[in-house]
């Protein structure tokens, strides 16, 4: 479904992603893992198109999209649920949904919206009772429900998730991740970045481990879990118990 | 006075008070988009306006002028963003803001260059004959204005709420970033949204040209009045422009009739300025919490600025000397008098540099504190008898200290509004300079001002005064060097980069930028003093909106971070108009002054672009390499 190779990024002078070979078939659920600045988010936002890599490919459904804006890669089937969010804080929830929709729609009235909103509230409730709040006034959890659901507003058959359980307490992590594992039993793939390992990997058919920009591991995710070179250098402490 | 002149002045208060809110309209619909303050906006009307006299002019029937005219307005709002703003993609917010400065000259200077400053009238739409309503005149065009005002109102609420292209407008405002990763290609609804903003000014000016006179110097105060119309009302609102744009034509239609015709423009900025202290977010509007400003990656490609003084200061700094004593024994008479000037715009300039390179701040009103020390050295030194160094520096604590009360209150909130303050600080101050005869000697401005007097010497010749330019310009820059190479400059970048960040830091951003203005103004109000003791005389004239565009474009050409450019970019602020004249041989005509305008608007246009795409850089550093290596001219590398 996604295939990169050799895929290098960065911002200037400064390189990011170093020749990345990664894939992702359909219905699988991937984990990108590593520590801060290993280019997890890096690597998303080249995938969505919001950054531009230096050289390499990423195909999409065996299609070449290197040099496909973000809109139509979206109508190819890709969402994304960015790093830190980036919901549009001044407007309601509802006009955010609803321009989660833009890039399949355009700029026609959206008429056709109704279901597709009866469909994310039905996953997430909660947004139903605040649809004409600000997004801005929202609580974090209710804020990555929304940017879950606007992602899934433009109907997606692959789902790029950035952190999604940053800032997020427990509680409301596991939430949100059974919200995803909901997604994947409709058959949506998903390929999320995440520090939070444990958890991610016992979701998670298969993994990747970024380190400064490299694949420095990757494989099944009972696999990686066993890895002690790995628990040690990049999964982190919390696993060895 | 009686209900019916009340009525009358009500009536035309609000004819002018629509058209204020078109131009507001378009001065947030701009904002709202794209982030962008569009200084152009103002101009759009008055292109409108111009344009439709012309095409009447030229036989065209009105039905035909006004739409054609309408649209040329659109075709130019999205062919600066395409042309310009697009290319300026890594250009930060107060660059952006600068360029659109550049638009805004750049109309004035091709409209004066192609159809001179005269007044064009044009026939009203639908007859001249007067309504009458209770014995209060309305013309019938008066009320075309109001009724194409409320339909653009319906239409941009229905647009911006209930329509996928408005929401990704304001989600494109809003949060950039997230707008891109849901596929809003925000470069393409930010031409869109330049096309309606001529589109609403052209269509506002059009349709109010035949009111009054269609005019090139329109511009100016309509963009003021704009604003003002979308500050006082609140920026990211529909109906708030339309509110501020129609209480603000009440307030000077008022001030006008019932107090004095002479202080309107007074009352009216002072209104403005009322507003920007007190609720900047405006009467409707509500305190702007979107995406922070980000200069982290325009910082990192910047460099590292030095943040100390070394060697290299000192060498340079002699180097800087060096070239102004020979410039100073081997220019010719005239171009010594142009040297002259441009040291004094360099000292303004100085000031400048902190202010907006190192805290991020855009100033147009500096020609008000210029004003200060150009007036504390006339009044003082010719009515009370004061000693010209006593009064200079007078001025130079004045001035410091009005820049204390405005930045106290200005700087609170993040984003530009000292830009709007401090211009109609400027038109404060330029009113009461013309209004206040027994202070300021009125338009005519006070003759006789001696000569500069230090110590007993007099500094009198062009060669005595270039001396005490040269060193107050470095003495300016001392003091420059000794701010941005200490903690207080790297504070100052620290902030404009991330400034919650640096908060988080211990940096004081408010204090620190106060101190950047307040540093700022006096460095002017020294410019001020210079001038009228070189020239004699202190009058309003020097210090108007026009000299605030020399600043900005000395400043840019300069660099917004290089001390050592303000000369540079001043000296080519002043040779400008000698260069045209030589060219043209019209400097001094209507067309060479147009001429000069359309120059200075491309060259901000220009050189921002060139800023923002590293070019500039390259350039200077090619430059600084020729000049080390002894103009050895290496093959241009590609």
């Amino acid at each position: 479904m996604l295939e990169i190779s050799a895929l290098h990024a960065g911002y200037g002078k400064v390189a990011v992603l170093d020749a990345i070979d990664l894939e992702v078939n359909e219905g699988e659920f991937v984990a990108i893992l590593g520590p801060n600045g290993a280019g997890k988010s890096t690597l998303l936002k080249t995938i969505a198109g919001v950054h531009s890599p230096e050289r390499g490919t990423i195909s999409l459904f065996g299609r070449r999209i290197g040099r496909l804006g973000p809109a139509e890669r979206i109508r190819m089937g890709l969402g994304t649920i960015p790093e830190a969010r980036q919901l549009f804080s001044d407007m309601s929830v509802r006009e955010n949904l609803v321009l989660g929709a833009y890039a399949r729609i355009g700029i026609r009235i959206p008429d056709a919206l109704a279901a597709d909103l009866d469909e994310v509230f039905a996953l997430f409730p909660r947004l139903r009772e605040r649809e004409k709040q600000i997004a801005g006034s929202l609580s974090g959890g209710e804020a990555q429900m929304l940017a879950i659901a606007r992602a899934l507003m433009g109907r997606p058959r692959l789902l790029l998730c950035d952190e999604p359980s940053l800032g997020l307490a427990p509680m409301l992590v596991r939430e949100m991740l059974g919200a995803l594992e909901k997604l994947r039993e409709q058959g949506i793939t998903i390929l999320m970045a995440d520090q939070n390992a444990l958890a991610v990997l016992q979701m998670a058919d298969r993994g990747y481990v970024l380190d400064t920009g490299r694949i420095v591991a990757q494989g099944e995710s009972k696999s990686l879990l066993n890895d002690k070179r790995l628990r040690a250098a990049y999964l982190g402490a919390g696993l060895s118990q | 006075m009686d209900l019916v002149s009340l009525g009358q002045i009500v009536v035309s208060g609000l004819a002018n008070g629509a058209l204020y809110a078109f131009v507001g309209l378009g001065f947030s619909l701009i904002s709202r988009s794209t982030g962008i303050i569009n200084f152009a906006q103002g101009d759009f009307a008055m292109l409108g306006a111009v344009l439709t006299g012309f095409l009447v002019a030229g036989g065209l029937p009105l039905i035909l002028a006004v739409p054609l005219a309408v649209l040329v307005c659109g075709l130019v709002g999205g062919g600066l963003h395409v042309l310009a703003v697009q290319r300026a993609e890594r250009a930060n917010m107060a660059q952006l803001i600068i360029m659109t400065i550049g638009f805004a000259i750049l109309i004035q200077g091709a409209v004066t260059w192609g159809w001179g400053s005269d007044p064009i009238a044009i026939p009203a739409f639908t007859g001249s004959a007067p309504l009458d309503l209770f014995g209060v005149t309305i013309l019938p065009q008066q009320l075309w204005l109001v009724g194409t005002l409320a339909l653009v109102t319906a239409s941009m609420w229905f647009f911006f709420h209930r329509t996928v292209l408005g929401l990704a407008l304001r989600a494109g405002a809003s949060n950039p970033l997230g707008a891109s990763f849901v596929g809003i290609d925000h470069k393409r609804l930010g031409a869109y949204s330049f096309v309606a903003g001529g589109l609403l000014g052209g269509l506002g000016g059009a349709v109010w040209a035949p009111i009054a006179f269609a005019q090139v110097d329109i511009g100016i105060a309509l963009g003021l009045k704009g604003f003002t119309a979308a500050a006082l009302g609140g920026f990211g609102t529909t109906f708030g422009p339309i509110a501020g744009g129609l209480i603000f034509g009440l307030v000077e239609s008022l001030a006008a009739g019932l107090i004095s015709s002479a202080y309107t423009d007074a009352i009216s900025y002072g209104l403005l300025l009322a507003v920007l202290i007190v609720r900047p977010q405006g009467l409707l509007g509500k305190i702007q919490r979107g995406a922070a400003d980000d200069n982290r990656e325009e910082v990192l490609s910047a460099g590292l600025m030095p943040t100390r003084l070394s060697g290299h200061d000192f060498v340079r700094f002699g180097a800087a000397v060096g070239v102004l004593l020979l410039l100073s024994v081997i220019l010719a008479a005239s171009w010594k008098t142009a040297a002259l000037f441009a040291g004094i715009t360099a000292i303004v300039v100085i000031g400048m540099v902190l202010l907006t390179g190192f805290a991020g701040q855009i100033s147009l009103g500096q020609g008000t504190f210029m004003m200060v020390g150009a007036y504390a050295s006339g009044y003082l030194t010719l009515k009370q008898g004061w000693p010209p160094i006593a009064a200079i520096a007078f001025g130079m604590v004045f001035a410091g200290l009005l820049a204390l009360v405005i930045g106290r209150f200005i700087f609170r909130l993040r984003g530009y509004y000292l830009a709007m303050a401090s211009l109609s600080l400027l038109m404060i101050f330029q009113t009461l300079a013309r209004e206040m005869h027994s202070i300021t000697g009125g338009p005519n401005g006070l003759p006789g001002i001696a000569p500069l007097q230090i110590l007993g010497i007099q500094f009198f010749t062009d060669d005595e005064v270039f001396l005490v330019i040269l060193v107050a310009t470095l003495l300016c820059l001392i003091a420059g060097l000794s701010i941005t190479r200490s903690r207080v400059g790297r504070a100052l970048l620290a902030i404009r980069s991330d400034e919650l960040a640096a908060r988080a830091c211990g940096a004081n951003a408010v204090w620190l930028k106060i101190g950047a203005f307040v540093f700022a103004a006096a460095c002017a109000s020294l410019a001020g003093s210079l001038y009228v003791h070189y020239l004699g005389i202190a009058n309003p004239l020097p210090f108007s909106f026009k000299s605030s565009i020399e600043h900005i474009v000395a400043l840019t050409l300069g660099g917004f971070l290089a001390l050592y450019g303000s000369y540079f970019g001043a000296a080519i602020v002043v040779a400008l108009p000698s260069v045209i004249t030589t060219v043209f041989g019209d400097a001094d005509t209507q067309a060479g002054a147009g001429l000069k305008f359309l120059l200075f608007g491309l060259l901000l246009i220009v050189v921002i672009i060139a800023q923002s795409n590293g070019n500039a850089r390259r350039v200077s550093e090619r430059v600084r390499g020729w000049i080390c290596n002894g103009f050895r001219l290496k093959t241009a590398e590609t």
